[in-house]
């Protein structure tokens, strides 16, 4: 008796659990697509070729609008145009010290741990590079979007603050880039600017 | 029915299933304890604690083969299996394995088998059981009679777990949870004897003589035997070995032949005889003079010759001098050239990051480095165009890397009261722009102005404690991501060292291959400007 209960339970319950996975990372997955996106622009001016945008590289965050003294998520994605395998990665993100704090960087888990990674006490960047030493360079799947980096904003001041995918400084340093292992050349990119209201 | 919760019903099947789970994680370790509860070793010494022996040249020697449980119970059964050197000992009897071990009571040899393996080493594969039914071998299970060569040394007996094992009955398995192995060292070298066979050097006997008598009358056509090889190769080559091998340029005054092509000059030997090993040997060196005559002649640069050889004399207030002194009774060429308004001479010591001295074959004199000079009293450029090729000195910096002269970089333009704030920037053909702005410099330079002076004449500055930033290989001038790909990818071919003096493309530590070295440059290079630009 007790048998033929497991019997028809476990089934059922399985369907359940299977139900309920689904469900749970659907939301999961919603929560973390709460993107704002705005004016995506390229980040590299086309002159004189036609350029492949190999990479589009976008903010996300659960908050446009975010309050002094709080803290709140942002991420930093990276979606494939094609595959590509690359040997070095630089990423530089803009953003204003004296409306926000930046802190707690993560780099991703599915990465190698970054050559550099820290919020720069001489410039208004975070700095995350990776240069990979494996002979094949890290592997990027056409449109399998990636996480690159997540970090915690605490608001300052009240007004308005953007953050940005540095593509190079007055100085020539904080250029992002994505170096392809095939040309060991930077691959051309485009990027989105999260810009975010800070009240009280 | 349909009213109830899932989750209730999930959460219970997950409880029961957790249970369950860990019933069976339990069952399983309480099976694998079972297994693994019975440890035991193998050693070559009595005391864990000691393991080296002194032993004597040419004599037998014994080591005890000791194992047992971890609880002291015994074992009813040992394979050891155990590997030596044999040019420095083997077992006594090597014909008859059972006569090279002798096992303690109530143990009993039962078999063996010996092997050389590919390391030339000799294995021993020994099997002991116990005889005596519920009678355990003692921790002692025997004694292996070892004899040693007659060559002094040292060396290491092994054992290896992994094809040795110990036997308990009722246990399916006894873990062997340590090794001992047992170092040796053996002394007093006898009976060997150094053997001329009518060139040189001397060779070591390959027969064990019992005195040095025996060795001259053995009839092998060793006819000069010796007690070392220092008498006798002092003996039978006093010319190399007494005197020594004559210097480029020379040759022995009694036989030597110059190797130049010249004539060996007698009258350049000295009379007094040599006297070493013990004895008088008139092997002197004596010049070799080629009969070729070179002139000097004076270069067109400052301070160069192309014949003979530079004298650098003292320059006067208007001239830079110096002399091409000719070689073998060739004439001297007496060297001047004019100094210009306001001409400047950079003699300057550099070095090249990761350049080391036994290693940069392929960063002689063919790495060009180009200067900025920059006034820093008003931040205007003196001079960008100046380059040239530094050459390798036998010195080295503080960290090991070759300091290179680059000197004769000619400057125009230097007013007559000098330039007294100035900062020189250098950029090698693999490395970035690096200001210098002090003499003797050892950090990035941190003021904006440098306060190095340039005066007309020679300006003499040794940078060569701060090397030049490698590796901008793409040349760019900057060092990133693309450079470090750059240099990964040559890794990846593989490819050979190049030939001493090529400049090999992303070889930026000057050994003519791209390697881990190279990488690991450039992953340094990016880690220092980090930590200056963030």
């Amino acid at each position: 008796m007790n048998n033929r209960i497991i019997k028809i339970l476990i089934p059922v319950i399985a369907v359940i659990v299977i139900f309920e996975s689904v469900v749970l990372v659907s939301n999961l997955e919603k929560s973390t697509t709460a993107t704002v996106v705005a004016d995506v622009t390229p980040a590299v001016t086309v002159t004189e070729e036609q350029k492949i945008n190999a990479f589009d590289v976008n903010f996300s965050t659960d908050e446009t609008q975010m309050k002094v003294g709080k803290k709140y998520k942002v991420s930093v994605n990276l979606v494939p145009k094609d595959n590509y395998n690359l040997n070095a990665l630089d990423l530089y993100v803009k953003f204003d010290s004296t409306m926000v704090t930046v802190s707690n960087l993560v780099s991703s888990k599915d990465l190698a741990t970054p050559d550099l990674i820290k919020v720069s006490d001489k410039k208004d960047v975070i700095a995350m590079n990776y240069l990979f030493t494996n002979k094949e360079g890290v592997a990027f799947t056409k449109d399998k979007e990636a996480l690159l980096l997540t970090f915690t904003v605490t608001p300052k001041a009240t007004g308005n603050s953007s953050f940005e995918i540095s593509t190079g400084d007055s100085e020539g340093d904080s250029v992002t880039m994505f170096v392809d292992k095939n040309t060991s050349k930077d691959l051309f990119f485009t990027s989105n600017k999260l810009e975010v209201e800070l009240i009280n | 029915m349909k009213k109830i919760n899932y989750k209730i019903i999930l959460g219970i099947l997950l409880l029961v299933a957790l249970v369950g789970a860990v019933l069976l994680v339990q069952q399983k370790q309480e099976t694998r304890r079972g297994a693994t509860n019975t440890t035991g070793f193998i050693r070559l010494s009595l005391d864990e604690n000691s393991t080296t022996k002194e032993v004597t040249a040419d004599k037998e020697f014994t080591v005890p083969l000791v194992a047992n449980v971890t609880d002291a119970g015994g074992v009813d059964s040992v394979v050891a299996y155990f590997c030596y050197d044999p040019t420095k000992i083997d077992l006594k009897d090597t014909s008859d394995l059972e006569k090279s071990f002798t096992p303690v009571d109530p143990a009993q040899y039962v078999g063996g088998s010996i092997k050389v393996k590919e390391s030339n080493n000799k294995c021993v594969k020994v099997t002991f059981v116990s005889i005596k039914q519920g009678a355990r071998m003692g921790a002692r299970v025997a004694d292996i009679n070892f004899k040693t060569m007659a060559s002094s040394g040292t060396g290491t007996i092994t054992i290896d777990k992994s094809n040795s094992s110990l036997g308990v009955a009722g246990q399916d398995n006894v873990d062997i949870s340590s090794v001992g192995n047992l170092n040796y060292s053996i002394s007093g070298e006898t009976g060997v004897y150094w053997v001329y066979r009518g060139s040189s050097p001397c060779q070591k006997s390959s027969i064990k003589y019992d005195s040095l008598d025996a060795c001259n009358a053995a009839d092998d056509s060793k006819n000069s035997c010796y007690a070392s090889e220092e008498e006798c190769n002092a003996v039978t080559n006093p010319k190399v070995y007494c005197v020594g091998t004559c210097p480029a340029g020379t040759a022995h005054k009694t036989d030597g032949v110059c190797s130049n092509g010249g004539t060996r000059d007698d009258s350049s030997c000295t009379d007094v005889l040599t006297s070493y090993c013990g004895k008088n040997y008139d092997y002197n060196c004596c010049t070799c003079k080629t009969t070729a005559v070179v002139n000097g002649v004076c270069g067109i640069k400052r301070n160069t010759c192309t014949g003979g050889q530079l004298d650098d004399i003292d320059d006067s207030s208007t001239q830079y001098k110096w002399n091409c002194v000719g070689t073998n009774g060739g004439t001297t060429d007496n060297c001047s050239k004019a100094m210009s308004t306001g001409d400047a001479v950079l003699d300057l010591k550099l070095a090249f990051a990761g350049v080391k001295k036994d290693n940069a074959k392929c960063a002689k004199d063919n790495w060009l480095v180009k200067i900025k000079l920059v006034n820093s009293t008003d931040n205007t450029v003196i001079d960008e165009i100046l380059s040239g090729y530094p050459t390798q000195t036998t010195s080295v910096n503080k960290n090991g890397e070759v300091i290179y002269d680059l000197s004769n970089i000619m400057v125009t333009g230097i007013p007559e009261a000098g330039v007294s704030k100035s900062a020189f920037f250098l950029t090698g053909p693999k490395h970035v722009s690096v200001k210098y702005g002090e003499n003797n410099q050892e950090r990035w330079y941190p003021d904006s102005a440098g306060v190095l002076s340039l005066n007309r004449g020679v300006n003499n500055y040794d940078f060569s404690n701060f090397p030049l930033l490698a590796g901008d290989v793409n040349g760019d001038g900057i060092i990133d991501g693309r450079d470090f790909s750059y240099v990964k990818e040559k890794m990846n071919l593989y490819l050979p060292a190049a030939a001493d003096g090529t400049n090999v493309e992303g070889d930026i530590n000057g050994d003519c291959i791209v390697n881990a070295g190279d990488i690991g440059l450039v992953k340094l290079s990016l880690k220092e400007l980090h930590g200056q630009t963030y």
